[in-house]
């Protein structure tokens, strides 16, 4: 399929056309930001609602599974998550098992709790309102352990504060105590987390994940493994959209939109050109 | 070949049952042996990363001694390794290269929101470009199942967009019959397909793990025979 | 140009039947009666409790005394008690189940008792845990809930170290005495900064209705707030005394760790004793037991460790009957030789792709997938490696191998030596040509893709689990010309290698791909156990799909036939 003998002499040509035209279609809408309307879907929208259903006070343990190459799609969910635990006062507890993504993770936790200070008017503190554990190693190893005894597996939180006796963690001794895990996945973590982590410890289970991953999901979500899950750069702006706090997955949903609709037409283009040629030949055949 | 072969099969099939057997006892023993498994499973995978530096640094040098096309990429390896272990070392909250107070930002922080975050988010974008290209060079409906591939993947992706609802609204009526359809394809054929896949390798996965324990599979281990 | 289609070709006709049949299917779903899904859902369990404005609480709220027992959670490591009793007749509104714990029936009469408040919900039926209870329809009318004694009536915490607690690990010889009046002193002033702490309680006394279910109070500390403002309470502290906090530290890490194993014994031993019971309802400041003759019932239990989990039983005979085809396959396959095997076009191109990259003088590239070497894919990847490696020897061409990972690197290292030795070449093997590339996703890629573009191997195999890299590896491959060859179980990256390489092994194939090469009886017989387990569960599916569509259509009740195949939480 892609050998050199069978490729066009054009195919150079054409696809450079076509990284321009992706590149024009990404950057040009960034320069406006017109107000869209779009119904978030059910799976988001279940998602919403069950951490709208949380009572202040209750833990909600985010794993961030991403690195910084996916900042652009799971950054903006992550974010979203937690403006929205900070609003509830729900206690997020923040983790991750992958030394790449402390940063991402950390960068997040400080952006949402100067969010929580201008919009809602709250001083969040960590340890108290929140708690940053950072990462361990280990990954299945580490959802077993957190399974049996969370502060066994993480001992101290980013900071340093030991986590026996912590504010943020009371009454918080194992993932059962968990009244929701939202998993925020650019790797293979989404079946792990439902194995070792939500099934055992029975607790109900979120995920948000790229775009690409997320019809891997529909098993889960169909078999109630998953209440909801967020896809992609449009799951972030749903939930943005029903916490109504605007961010940047709305703000990328125009650029979605150009380039999807590029993309098709490229495809049409291409496929009304093949069978162009095809009548062209068929017709210098029968002549 | 005992201690090459034979003894490493032992441990493989003795751990290995030990932990399929694990999973079925619920006494505290069986919660230790998983737990002490667990520890070690994780200071080995910590120990291996000097064999990755090891081989990393062996490679990269004899590049640049022997001066092969492209060694000059190798010196930035080193200087972007040195680099961000130098700062993470000496670059804690009170250490020397710490940022003011006033923005509480180190270097190492700074090197990571900086240098990598951009450079990783760069190469993964150069991927929007590189689906437009292979989808412009596949999606061609040279036969039926080709034409009704192009088909689901038109309705799912413009039903993944905003502007499907305003197009629908306008063709249909109805601002949610394209979404709908592209979720109906996600939610159906794809589910389905998906599922079939995942039996075939969850079967693949059993009986690979099975011929694993019982020591006809050993290339794992990295001699040659089987 | 070869088509790069690995998948078993069908009959168009099967092809164009499944196709319009999930388009009509589609296009039947995307009715507007599913548009209503969108819409506001409804998320919260339902609840019947029946409207009512504070009525008072009646012996028909209080479930019946003979129902009420408690026994010994099945299927666990000797921490839990299961307490059930029947649903009463009238359940108000916001009314709750207390569940009152006690280690004698001494403590219920003095007050020494704790707490447990249940509310209604569909969640705490006993139906919901059929593991436990069953599936009979008496289930459906009883609620159950977990007690697990160590949670009342132990400490959350481990206590604070103390300098009792010093001298006490000194005396069962965990410090040296050195150790001990090294410590003595950091220990005391560090109990002079924190505020007075209450010492750890052991069931504490609780009041006869007092519906509490508190444990012992939490060692008070500040806030924490980002490190970098340094806490106010403490006083300035000499060099000597922060050299000697300095080395103290990881001595109280460690004894904080022997603290938490002492709580974790004290629960074990609390967890096994015995224990007594006794239930009431309570409506606002109403609390009404469960009585007989005059009297609340009392009932007894204790949690026993449990050996087995028979909720997973139906797992276990699975996988045994699994393992059992397999072997005998296995066994047959050794008394049978040459059984068959369909071709998979991705395998059978190996050579031709080497020889090509032979004729062209460039090199073979072999690209390792993200996984550890405990993966299957890493395994499975390894062993064509082998393959590829010494028919690359046999033509005297070159090969690099790319890995992700360092111990697939030293893995990858010892099969390709190993496979040149095989060819007779051992001199040929250079161990450059086999290394570690980086650990991140995208710095590997970026450094294989440049290499790619510089070297223009001839061959490619990328095989393994591969995540959004898969795509940028395979197109820049195909700029380059080379023939490609890739395979992973990552199916969210199969399209991607479907549309951009020559052949793709899918899935399972990768699996198979020792057992192809190879041609090992063992090996095929395997694959021919496999094989025979997904033939048992597509009749399973189909099998179960009709009996779940007539018992629906009947209305029968059969939540047994989804627990035959589902293995509990364990």
């Amino acid at each position: 399929m892609s050998t050199n003998q069978s490729r066009p002499r054009y195919y150079e040509l054409t696809r450079r056309i076509i990284y321009v035209s992706i590149a024009l279609a990404v950057i040009i809408p960034y320069f406006y930001n017109p107000k869209q309307d779009f119904s978030p879907s059910i799976e988001v929208r279940k998602v919403y609602d069950k951490v709208e259903s949380l009572s202040p006070g209750d833990h909600l343990l985010i794993s961030i599974d991403y690195d910084p190459s996916s900042e652009a799609e799971l950054y903006p969910m992550s974010l979203a998550l937690l403006r929205h635990c900070f609003k509830k006062g729900v206690i997020p507890i923040v983790m991750t098992p992958w030394p790449t993504s402390v940063g991402i993770a950390k960068k997040g936790c400080d952006e949402a709790v100067a969010d929580a200070n201008s919009m809602f008017g709250k001083k969040v503190v960590s340890g108290k309102d929140y708690v940053f554990l950072g990462f361990r190693p280990g990954i299945t190893n580490l959802m077993l352990k957190m399974g049996d005894n969370l502060k066994g597996a993480f001992d101290k939180d980013y900071y340093g504060q030991p986590t026996q006796g912590m504010k943020a963690l009371a009454g918080v001794s194992s993932l059962k105590n968990v009244k929701l895990l939202v998993d925020l996945a650019a790797m293979g973590t989404v079946e792990w987390w439902i194995a070792y982590g939500a099934d055992k410890a029975d607790i109900p289970m979120a995920t948000g994940t790229t775009a690409v991953m997320t019809p891997d999901l529909y098993p889960f979500y169909q078999s109630n493994q998953l209440i909801g899950f967020l896809g992609g750069l449009r799951g972030a702006a749903d939930y943005e959209k029903l916490l109504k706090i605007p961010g940047r997955g709305e703000r990328g949903m125009l650029a979605q939109s150009v380039t999807h609709v590029l993309i098709i037409l490229l495809i049409l283009g291409a496929n009304i050109h093949m069978f162009a040629s095809q009548l062209l030949r068929k017709k210098e055949a029968l002549s | 070949m005992i201690f090459k072969r034979t003894i490493p099969l032992l441990i493989v099939f003795g751990i290995g049952v030990l932990a399929f057997v694990q999973d079925y006892v619920p006494h505290p023993w069986s919660t230790a042996f998983r737990d002490e498994m667990t520890t070690w499973t994780m200071v080995i995978g910590g120990f291996a990363m000097f064999l990755g530096l090891y081989s990393l640094s062996h490679m990269h040098v004899t590049r640049i001694r022997r001066q092969m096309p492209g060694w000059g990429y190798s010196i930035f390896v080193f200087i972007g390794a040195i680099g961000m272990i130098a700062t993470g070392i000496f670059s804690d909250i009170f250490g020397p290269l710490a940022a003011g107070t006033k923005n509480e930002v180190d270097l190492f922080d700074w090197g990571y929101d900086n240098i990598l975050i951009p450079c990783s988010a760069t190469v993964f974008s150069i991927l929007a470009f590189y689906m437009a290209s292979a989808a412009f060079r596949t999606f061609r409906a040279r036969n039926l199942a080709a034409g009704l591939l192009l088909a689901a993947a038109i309705i799912v992706m413009f039903g993944r967009v905003p502007v499907s609802e305003v197009v629908s609204g306008w063709l249909f009526n109805d601002r949610m019959v394209i979404p709908n359809l592209s979720k109906a394809i996600m939610d159906y054929p794809n589910l389905a397909a998906k599922r079939g896949i995942m039996l075939g390798i969850a079967l693949g996965v059993i009986s690979q793990s099975m011929r694993i324990l019982l020591g006809i599979e050993r290339s794992y281990m990295g001699g040659g025979d089987r | 140009m070869r088509k790069s289609h690995p998948v078993i070709v069908r009959p168009l006709t099967t092809w164009v039947t499944i196709a319009l049949a999930a388009m009509v299917f589609a296009s039947a779903s995307a009715s507007p009666a599913n548009a209503a899904t969108t819409a506001q859902a409804a998320t919260g369990p339902a609840t019947t409790q029946p409207a009512a404005t504070q009525p008072a609480l009646t012996a028909s709220s209080v479930p019946d005394p003979a129902s009420f027992r408690a026994l010994d959670r099945p299927d666990d490591d000797g921490s839990g008690i299961l307490v059930v009793w029947a649903k009463p007749a009238e359940q108000p509104k916001d009314v709750k189940f207390v569940i009152q714990v006690a280690r004698s029936k001494e403590d219920f009469r003095t007050g020494k008792f704790k707490t447990r408040e249940v509310s209604p919900s569909p969640k705490i039926l006993a139906s919901t845990k059929p593991t436990y209870f069953g599936y009979s329809e008496e289930t459906k009318g009883l609620y159950y809930t977990d007690i697990t004694p160590a949670k009342l009536f132990c400490p959350e915490e481990p206590p604070p170290l103390t300098t009792e607690k010093l001298k006490q690990f000194a005396d069962q010889n965990i410090i040296t005495p050195e150790q001990l009046a090294r410590a003595l002193p950091v220990v005391a002033a560090l109990e002079k900064e924190k505020p007075a702490t209450q010492p750890v309680a052991f069931a504490t006394t609780q009041p006869a209705t007092a519906p509490t279910t508190a444990r012992a109070t939490q060692p008070a500390t500040a806030p924490i707030t980002r490190p970098a403002t340094a806490p106010a309470t403490k006083p300035a502290l000499s060099p000597a005394e922060k050299a000697e906090r300095k080395w103290f530290a990881p001595l109280a890490a460690y004894l904080e760790i022997c603290l938490a194993e002492e709580l974790k014994a004290e629960c074990a031993k609390v967890n096994a004793e015995p224990y007594f019971f006794r239930l009431a309802v309570k409506l606002g400041n109403q609390t009404l037991y469960a009585t007989r003759d005059g009297e609340p019932v009392l009932v007894e239990a204790g949690s026993r460790v449990n050996f087995f989990k028979w909720g997973k039983l139906n797992n276990l005979v699975l996988a045994l009957i699994f393992s059992a085809i397999v072997v005998t396959f296995i066994e047959i396959a050794k008394r049978r030789p040459g059984l068959f095997i369909r071709k998979i076009a991705g395998l059978e191109a190996i050579d031709e792709a080497i020889g090509r990259s032979t004729e062209m003088d460039r090199p073979v590239y072999f690209i390792h997938g993200s996984g550890a070497v405990s993966d299957l894919s890493a395994i499975a990847s390894v062993n064509i490696l082998s393959h590829i490696a010494y028919r690359t020897a046999e033509h005297d061409s070159r090969i690099h191998v790319m890995n992700q990972e360092p111990i697939v690197t030293a893995v990858s290292q010892e099969v390709v030596q190993q496979a040149y030795t095989r060819a007779g070449r051992p001199d040929a093997y250079n161990p450059d040509d086999v290394s570690l590339i980086a650990y991140e996703q995208f710095a590997f890629v970026a450094a294989v893709s440049g290499m790619m573009v510089r070297q223009q191997p001839g061959a490619i195999f990328i095989l393994g689990y591969f995540g959004a890299e898969s795509l940028l590896l395979a197109e820049t491959g195909s700029s380059t010309g080379a023939i490609q060859v890739a395979g992973t179980d990552a199916y969210t990256q199969l399209p991607f290698f479907i549309t951009t390489c020559d052949y793709t092994l899918m899935g399972e194939e990768l699996y198979a791909a020792s057992a192809y090469l190879s041609r090992e009886p063992r090996l095929l017989g395997g694959l021919r156990g496999q094989d025979v387990g997904k033939a048992f569960i597509m009749i399973a599916l189909v099998v179960g799909t009709i009996l779940l569509t007539v018992a629906v259509a009947k209305g029968w009740d059969v939540a047994w036939l989804r627990g035959l195949l589902k293995a509990s939480n364990g």
